[in-house]
Order: C-alpha cells, then structure tokens, then sequence
C-alpha cells in the first residue's frame, strides 16, 4: 500500500491537540480529497504523511517503510520520494524560478551537483518542461519576486511535479489561485497522478473542487476522521456536520458545493458554504 | 460596546526598562562618565592645543611614497586575515544554525549530537573572538617572529570567531521555511543552505564580511606593534616622533579606506539585490 495510519494522534507543545485516533490506509494511484474546516488538522495530518511530523502516538507506514524507525539516510531517502505542495510557497524571493524548479530534485542530486547547478543550471530543459504544463515556461529565468502570489505557487507546483515523488502531497495548493486557475490545477494534479500511477492527497478548501476531481474524499473535523467515503458518496448533511463550527450552513441555495452537471468551473470555484 | 483591554505587555515594558535604567546608573558611575568634563574652558584649549599639532598635513613626496606602500601592505594584510577568517567561520557558522538542523525535524534518532555540536561550536567561537588579537598576535610572534604573519594570523582566529557568530545569527534570523521544506524533501544541509538561506541571507552576509574587513584595515594598527609593516607600524613611528602632519595624513588615510570599504559594500549589495 501507498501508506498506512494506525490509531495516530498528536499534540502541539501547548497541549493542544491537532490529532486523535486516526486510520487510515491508501492504496497507490488513489487519489483522495482531505476537506474540513480550518483548524480541523488537515495540515497536520498531512505533515505526519510527509514524515516531517513524527505522531506522538500511532503507526505509520509510508511508501513500504517506517519512517520514525529508520536510519537518518534511509529516513532522508523516503523523504526525497514524497514531494510536497505547501499552502505557502516555501521558495526565496531573490531566488530565480528555474533554480527554485531544478530544488525539487535536491533529495536524488549529489551535493556537487547542485551546487553546479546553482552556478550555471544543470537541466533547464526539465524545469522549462514543467513551467510549461502551467504555463509559466516564459519566465523560466525571472526572479521569483517578480511573480504574482498565484504564480509563486504554480512555480512551488512545478518543483514538486520536477521532483517526480512517488506520493505526492498538497496542502491548499490553489489559496493563492482565482476559480479557473484552480481548477485547471487541481486537474493538473490529478492528470499527473493518474499519468505515473502515484498517490495523491490534497487539502482543499474548496468543497465543490475536492467533490468532482477526487474520487475518495476524506472529511477532517476536530483532529480525527468524520468520514472517508468515495465522492459520490458524500451527503449534504454530512458536509453540514463537517463543516458546523464554521459559523452556519449553507447559505440561500445558490452556494451549495454539490457537483452539478451545469456549474461552470468560475462559479463552483468559489470557498464553499461562506455564509451571507 | 465595551472598551478594548488593556494592553497585557505595557506593564511588562514598564519594568524592564526601570530596571535596565537602574542598572545603568551605577555602571556609569563606575566608569566616571562626566560628559560635562569636556566643555569646560581648561580642557577645551588642551584639545584644541594637541589637535593644533596635526595641522598641516604631511605631502611631501617622499613620505607619500612610504604611505603608498604601507597601504599597500595593510591592505595585503587585512585581506589575508579575512580570508583565513572566513574559512574559519564558514564551517562553524553553518554548524550554529539551528534551521539546517535536520534532526529538528525528527530522525530515528540522535537530536542530541546536533546540539552538543552546536554548544561546542559556540564555545570555539568564543574562545576565539574572546582572546583580543593583540593577544593572539604576541603569541604568534613567539613562533613566527617579528613579521606580517603573526598578524595575519591573529586577525584571522579573533575576525573568524566574530564572523563565524554574526554569521550564525544571520542565517538563523532569515526566514527558514525554504530550508526547511528542502530537508524536508530529502535535501542534504548545504545544499539547502544554498538553495534554501543563501539566497534571502547572502546580501547580508556579505555586507557584513566587508565591514569586518573594512574593521581588519583599523585593526592593522595592532600589526604595528608586532612589526608587521603597513600603516600601523608607519602610525607608531610617526606619533612617537611627535610628528602631527604625519599621523593626521595616516588618519586620513584611514578615512579615504573606510569610505572605500563603504563604496565596496554598497556596489556589491546593489548587484546582488
């Protein structure tokens, strides 16, 4: 399997507790949605995923190993086979775009590689090729301060898709992102992920999104499972539940994040169940 | 409506700067700060006397020609010492940054070697930038002799232990999700380090290596002592031969360096930003 979470739980140094009693088990090439309100612990959950968290309690497998039993480099190759897409682009403003693409591969290059490549770079072929498929390949040698926050983000998603992981992670990938632009990435993700048969986890704000391009959606709410079901399976009450400490429900009718067959990408886009 | 809380930190800020109040009067008590002292009629014409012997500068040729070649040299000098400085400093102020501490993130195991590394780094660091390079270059001059490279020397293990820590201080107070997010990828430290830090710390640590070497061309006075040659040796022979004209032509030597070290700094910042 892709990755295994057994009875996992974790509590920040403050006490608070971001994670109880979580399973969970996904096969490789599933892609699953992680939707819940803000504070739930879908970002935590996802860092477990990434063993850049160790859980204070509970099993974790990921991609056939143990992280938090293995040796620093054996825990250092897993880590380069899991890419991450952060909520905020992790990348240095000074830093230019193709260097800030070619990083993804830091955890497979040896360090005299990468420090050539800094130097003069060693591949702009591959990070042109990725910037392409987002439509950024024009500003392969601008500097990253030059870019707008949605285009910051396309170029984090392109270190990750550079970096060829075999379980690939995204934290709100799209908050920088208007309506169609999410959509057209949040399609990319899935594209790439069907295309090399890996793992794809995603938090989504966006209900509407997560419901039509994910096929297994994960309900996150106070640091444990509500549900885990296929899309289709996923009720309105159950997203009313999910979703009940936001302050309210749905709102009159128009912004109800179910998939119908008529709303256009711009219009379901939008954060769902934002109360008038 | 009800009035907003009072701010919880004021109190706190009251205190602490009470306290740093009294505690700053007796220090300047015992360091006999009496600003008054310098305004008062029998002093001011002291000054004015010794500052008169300055006046005028000393052009001659012959002189200038010795004060060429002395900045030469003390340049050379400070160069050096740099240099060796920044090769000591490099390493360890890498080893001080908490942000490419990988096991921060969480090993197997081993979090504590980190930071036994780290405390020992520390202690290195101080201990070679506690030492005053005076110090270091009379202890060199026992196996050196008289001569440029107990200078050089001394002024690279005192300017390595301050650039080493500054240079810590920097690359931890530069925003390390970068960093982190490429060990967390599986990076090794350097080349997160100069993918990660570099790119948002560089223009600082560079400006700061210049300011220490702009310090390291002052600092040449201390050479003087061990007779290394350059302006600092020229300074001493002038200042006991009481020649006014010839020391205010050093000093303003001194000037046209510092503002060149300045200049340097600003270019290089402006290229790199």
């Amino acid at each position: 399997m892709s990755f295994v979470l057994e009875g996992v739980g974790f509590s920040h140094a403050n006490g608070q507790r971001a994670l109880a009693g979580v399973d969970l088990r996904v096969e490789p090439g599933e892609r699953v949605a992680l939707i819940g309100a803000s504070g739930a612990g879908k970002t935590t959950l996802l860092r477990v995923l990434a063993a850049s968290l160790r859980p204070g309690s509970g099993r974790v497998e990921l991609l056939g190993s143990a992280p938090w039993d293995a040796a620093p480099r054996d825990l250092r190759r897993l880590r380069a086979r899991i890419g991450v897409v952060h909520q905020v682009p992790p990348i240095p403003p000074r830093q230019r775009v193709v260097t800030a693409v070619l990083a993804g591969r830091l955890g497979q290059w040896p360090l005299w590689k990468s420090l050539a490549s800094l130097v003069l770079p060693v591949d702009p072929e591959g990070a042109r090729r990725e910037l392409a498929r987002l439509d950024l390949a024009e500003r392969l040698y601008d500097r990253c301060d030059r870019l707008s926050g949605g285009q910051l983000q396309r170029v984090a998603l392109a270190r990750v898709l550079y970096q060829q992981p075999e379980l690939l992670l995204a934290d709100e990938p799209v908050s920088a992102m208007d309506p169609a632009l999410s959509e057209l990435t949040v399609a990319l993700l899935n594209d790439e992920a069907r295309r090399r048969g890996v793992t794809l986890v995603a938090s989504l704000h966006a209900v509407d999104l997560a419901l039509r391009h994910f096929p297994r959606v994960v309900g996150v709410k106070d640091g444990a499972i509500l549900f885990d079901l296929p899309a289709a399976e996923v009720s309105e009450a159950l997203l009313r539940e999910l979703y009940a400490a936001e302050g309210g429900l749905p709102l009159a009718g128009t912004a109800l994040p179910f998939p119908s067959p008529d709303a256009g990408p711009a219009t379901a886009a939008l954060p769902p169940l934002r109360c008038a | 409506m009800t009035a907003a809380p009072r701010d919880p930190a004021a109190l706190p800020r009251l205190g602490w700067t009470l306290a740093a109040l009294v505690l700053l009067w007796p220090l300047l008590q015992l360091a006999d700060f009496r600003p008054a002292a310098l305004f008062e009629p029998g002093n001011l014409a002291a000054m004015g006397h010794f500052l008169a012997g300055f006046l005028p500068l000393e052009t001659s040729p012959d002189f200038l020609a010795l004060l060429g070649r002395a900045t030469v040299d003390t340049l050379a000098m400070a160069t050096a010492g740099i240099a060796l400085a920044v090769l000591l400093a490099v390493p360890l102020g890498i080893v001080l940054t908490r942000s490419l501490s990988v096991s921060a993130i969480g090993p197997g195991r081993g979090g504590w070697i980190g930071r036994l590394l780290r405390a020992g780094a520390r202690m290195l660091l101080a201990v070679l930038r506690g030492v005053p390079e005076l110090v270091w270059a009379l202890l060199f001059v026992r196996v050196f002799g008289l001569g440029p490279a107990a200078g050089v020397l001394a002024l690279g293990i005192t300017y390595g232990g301050m650039l080493g820590k500054v240079y810590g201080e920097i690359l931890e107070s530069t925003d390390a999700r970068p960093a982190r997010s490429l060990l967390e990828a599986g990076s090794g430290r350097l080349a997160a380090l100069a993918y990660g830090l570099l790119p948002n710390a560089g223009q600082e640590l560079l400006s700061y290596t210049v300011y220490r070497w702009e310090c390291a061309v002052r600092a040449s006075v201390v050479m003087g002592f061990v007779g290394a040659g350059g302006l600092g040796q020229l300074m001493d022979q002038s200042m006991k031969m009481l020649n006014g004209g010839e020391a205010a032509t050093i000093l303003a030597t001194f000037l046209v360096l510092v503002l060149a070290a300045d200049g340097l700094s600003e270019a290089l910042r402006r290229r790199m930003a």
